[in-house]
């Protein structure tokens, strides 16, 4: 397997360089890329977004430093104030959160507007690292995996309740990813997936469960992907499109529309279709300039991205900083492919944007912060090599 | 790290692998398989299409001093889709108070659940728009509608029409007088934009398909109208309607040198402000009815026999009250005090008397052709040029069986059917020394100015002002317009009395008056008729003659006329 062989070992790599340039170039590549595609997305129109972007970038080397230079040791250290931390500002949406769109997401700290629910992927990717490596020795252990469960559902619940799916669903799979590289008995995983796959089932097809449990708006939206879009049979004989799924529907003929080579830069006409374009549908964007080929190149970059974390925690010797890595790694891989996915009508509409892409403050910085982590455990791990 | 945790970290590019393939497939499977399909299909359904229509403004009707004579008064249409408002009293509270419509009316509406509308001011509007912005009511939607204010109301709604809009919201429009005639200039086009509307209501623009249609507002149109006189004119003529008891009436005021219309009244006329539409919609009895110019008429036909010479000035014709023409026809001349004869009278006398054997005398001397000829040149075989809508063709047939009796007729105004601005037009070459400039009342549109029209020259200088000294002798002790003098001002007149034949028949009369003011080089024409009084009194002087005189005053005081004597 090509993955296999590109594994390298400890006696071949380079030992000279502490950076992961390649991890900073990627990432900084797409980071360019998504300015250039939210500039596109509104072009001729307003720069507003363009500029707030830039902004958000500036604003962004802030945590990207933090994160970058205080040693993540320290995180580990002050775990649980950091979880208790990642619980208040989940707690504080519901007093003084902001409603957006039916959804209770945003609070506001002087000028700027920060989501805690996207704060939390990093906070928990931190908290759950530092659990995980604190019961190393007891890692079999069912009693670990529970508390590792319960570590990971408290925050979810409030994540949940705001109501924000889609960053329920990244907790969960960070949570997955590091209790499995962790080396938690598979079969609690598949005790704990199972039992969320029978609910999800029982929401999604049981008409009653699925009134309760969800929104109105997201019961419209996993109907949308059940249903081909359309709500009911007449509706869809009509070709009648509401709400999301006219975003979706829309997104798609963007990317229709973009072809084998794309229409070229600042040439789409039916991105402006799209609603809401420079956010969580960014990709359709890019998709319909750049075509085929281009969106190759793009996932390429991002494979790039992906494939220097996941070398970074092949190689990790630290069980703390494997763990850091892995939900790393987890938190980009999860929003590219959820949100690629629900573009490409593969998955329904969770509201994830695309790492580095989409346009929002929190999102970037996550992002920033993410890689800022990343480049300080790689850079640490190679010291302790040499 | 055991061998076989680094093994089970394998698993993760492999699924990524996976994952990257299958995202790289549905792309391909989009972008190249299915690329036709999809763009067919987002072409095909286009549900949330709407197309914004910005309607433009419709241009403003003025008078040549500037006073509006149509104009629009901007209002909006108010409509609530209850299911995307707030549900909350305050809501209802605040809307209630900024549209003016009472707040349990709109809730009785809530509990309908239905879209309603109704209309709005502009300052309600803007409270509307705070409040729809305030409570992020996505379901009040303001459209503009354009409602049409005719601040002269029936002082010229004659002339200036309407808009009439019916229909459930007012789609059916129907269009009379100046609003009808000049539509073109007026209505602008609306400025079109297709686009999107997204999930919350609020309008995306599209740029890709249809490319959008600038929206150019109608021009301003300034007439020739002067306000004052039209106003006059229009209180004038009604009073006269209305106490003679008469059919209809027009009063047309001209500046002979330019061809300016300055007024042109008529009654009845309809109410701009009737809501519904009526008979009298699109009539303008100044030039909607055809009538016979009568006695007014012959000074043009002395003017003409005098420009052609067959009647020397001062030529004496010798009035028994009769003419002979051919063995069994004969026209004649009114009774006065139980006599006919006029006696020997020269073309003064002739005039101030209103002798109708004169009168048949001299176009009998003109001849048949030439003097068809000169109601062509005239403008009375024509329309007047001027696009008005409804209006009539002046006309006079030729009598083919007896044209001498014709003739003899037409001499003193009948047997041809003419409409008041037509008649106004033609008396404009006497007032401008034979030259005739045909009639004009639009003087400007979008500040554009619009040129007077070139003019011909029909009868001679010297005739003309030969006949005005005779008008002027109507206007003396000795004439039939002796009571519409004004003490200080020199002008010529013409009374006319035309009795209407149809079939045979006497229909009645027509009153009518023409004067010039003043009579040497005169600034003004105006012309009245009143048609068919029946209140007792039938003469030009007694009937046409009060009107003609408030008119004068008007145009005296509006044209700064200094005294003459």
């Amino acid at each position: 397997m090509a993955s296999i062989t590109l594994r390298p070992t400890s006696e071949s790599r380079s030992t000279s360089v502490g950076i992961d340039w390649w991890l900073i170039a990627s990432a900084v590549a797409l980071t360019l890329i998504g300015l250039g595609t939210i500039y596109s997305s509104h072009y001729g129109e307003t720069t507003k977004f363009f500029k707030d972007q830039l902004l958000n970038i500036g604003v962004g080397l802030v945590p990207l430093s933090i994160f970058l230079f205080v040693h993540p040791r320290i995180w580990a250290k002050a775990m649980p104030f950091v979880y208790g931390l990642n619980l208040l500002a989940l707690f504080a949406v519901k007093f003084v959160g902001k409603t957006v769109n039916g959804a209770e997401r945003w609070v506001k700290i002087g000028p700027i507007q920060i989501q805690p629910s996207e704060m939390a992927k990093i906070l928990l990717v931190i908290t759950l690292a530092s659990f995980y490596a604190s019961r190393q020795d007891r890692i079999k252990e069912f009693g670990t995996f529970a508390l590792g469960l319960l570590h990971m559902a408290v925050p979810i619940v409030f994540v949940f309740i705001q109501p924000h799916l889609g960053a329920s669903l990244l907790l969960i799979a960070v949570w997955a990813a590091l209790s499995l590289v962790a080396g938690v008995p598979p079969k609690f995983l598949v005790l704990v997936v199972g039992l969320v796959v029978s609910i999800a089932a029982l929401v999604v097809f049981v008409t009653p469960v699925r009134k309760a449990v969800l929104k109105p708006y997201q019961e419209e939206r996993v109907l949308a992907l059940i249903y081909g879009g359309n709500k009911t049979a007449e509706e869809k004989k009509q070709g009648v499109v509401k709400g999301d799924d006219y975003q979706v529907q829309q997104g798609f003929y963007a990317i229709a529309n973009g072809g084998l080579a794309g229409t070229g830069f600042l040439k789409g006409t039916q991105k402006l279709n799209v609603p809401e374009q420079e956010t969580d549908f960014i990709f359709t964007v890019f998709s319909e300039e750049f075509g085929l080929l281009g969106s190759v190149a793009l996932l390429g970059l991002f494979a790039l991205l992906f494939y220097r974390l996941w070398l970074g925690l092949l190689v990790a010797t630290d069980f703390y900083y494997q763990m850091l890595l892995a939900g790393i790694l987890t938190v980009f891989a999860f929003h590219l492919f959820v949100n690629v996915g629900m573009v490409l009508k593969i998955f329904p509409v969770v509201g994830l944007w695309c790492p580095f892409l989409s346009k929002g403050g929190t999102a970037i910085w996550l992002c920033m912060s993410l890689i800022g982590l990343a480049v300080n455990v790689r850079a640490r791990e190679r010291a302790v090599l040499f | 790290m055991s061998r076989a945790a680094k093994k089970k970290l394998n698993i993760a590019p492999v699924g990524m692998l996976i994952l990257f393939g299958g995202t790289a497939l549905s792309q391909v499977k989009l972008q190249v398989f299915e690329k036709q399909k999809t763009i067919d299909l987002a072409n095909d359904v286009r549900k949330y299409e709407v197309t914004q229509i910005s309607r433009a403004k419709r241009g403003a009707i003025q008078t040549a001093d500037g006073k509006p004579l149509a104009q629009d008064a901007k209002r909006w249409r108010l409509q609530i889709d209850l299911s995307k408002v707030p549900h909350t009293p305050g809501f209802a509270v605040a809307l209630a108070e900024a549209s003016g419509i009472p707040a349990h009316e709109f809730s009785d509406q809530r509990k309908g659940g239905r879209d309603w509308a109704v209309s709005l001011t502009e300052y309600q509007m803007s409270k509307v728009a705070q409040v729809k912005k305030d409570f992020d009511a996505a379901g009040i939607t303001l459209t503009e509608l354009s409602a049409r204010g005719y601040p002269f109301g029936v002082l010229a709604s004659g002339l200036v029409g309407r808009q009439h809009a019916s229909g459930k919201d007012g789609e059916i429009i129907q269009r009379f007088g100046l609003e009808s005639s000049l539509n073109s200039v007026l209505a602008g086009t609306d400025g079109k934009q297709t686009g999107l509307q997204d999930k919350n209501g609020e309008f995306l623009p599209m740029r890709s398909e249809s490319p959008e249609v600038l929206r150019k507002d109608g021009a301003k149109v300034v007439t020739t109208i002067d306000s004052e006189i039209q106003a006059a004119a229009a209180i004038a003529v009604r009073r006269s309607v209305e106490r003679n008891k008469a059919k209809s009436g027009a009063v047309v005021v001209t500046d002979p040198k330019t061809g300016d219309i300055l007024a042109m009244a008529s009654w009845p006329v309809v109410d701009p402000e009737e809501p519904g539409l009526t008979p009298i919609d699109g009539k303008n009895p100044a030039c909607t009815n055809l009538l016979e110019p009568g006695s007014t008429f012959k000074i043009l036909t002395l003017t003409k026999a005098i420009s052609d010479g067959t009647v020397p000035e001062g030529n004496v014709t010798n009035c028994t009250g009769q003419l002979m023409i051919g063995s069994s026809s004969r026209i004649r001349c009114d009774e006065h005090h139980g006599n006919r004869a006029h006696g020997p009278v020269d073309p003064t006398l002739a005039i101030a008397l209103s002798c109708n054997v004169a009168a048949s005398t001299w176009s009998r001397s003109i001849g048949v052709d030439p003097f068809f000829d000169f109601l062509k040149d005239l403008g009375l075989q024509n329309q007047t040029g001027l696009g008005l809508q409804g209006e009539i063709r002046s006309r006079a047939t030729m009598d083919k069986g007896n044209p001498g009796l014709q003739l003899a007729n037409l001499g003193f105004g009948q047997s041809m059917g003419v409409t008041p601005v037509a008649l106004a037009g033609a008396f404009g070459a006497i007032g401008n020394a034979g030259k005739r400039v045909p009639l004009r009342l639009v003087k400007s549109v979008n500040g554009i100015e619009q040129p007077v029209r070139e003019g011909f020259q029909i009868l001679s200088p010297e005739s003309c002002a030969y006949t005005l000294e005779c008008m002027e002798k109507v206007m003396s002790k000795v004439g039939t317009g002796k009571s519409l003098l004004i003490p200080g001002y020199r002008m010529g007149g013409k009374t006319g009395t035309a009795q209407k034949y149809r079939n045979g028949k006497s229909e009645g009369y027509v009153a009518n008056f023409v004067g010039m003011i003043p009579a040497r080089d005169p600034q003004a024409v105006i012309l009245v008729m009143i048609d068919d009084p029946k209140g007792g009194r039938i003469y030009g002087a007694d009937v046409a003659g009060p009107v003609f005189v408030d008119v004068v005053k008007s145009v005296i005081q509006r044209l700064q006329l200094p005294k003459t004597e």
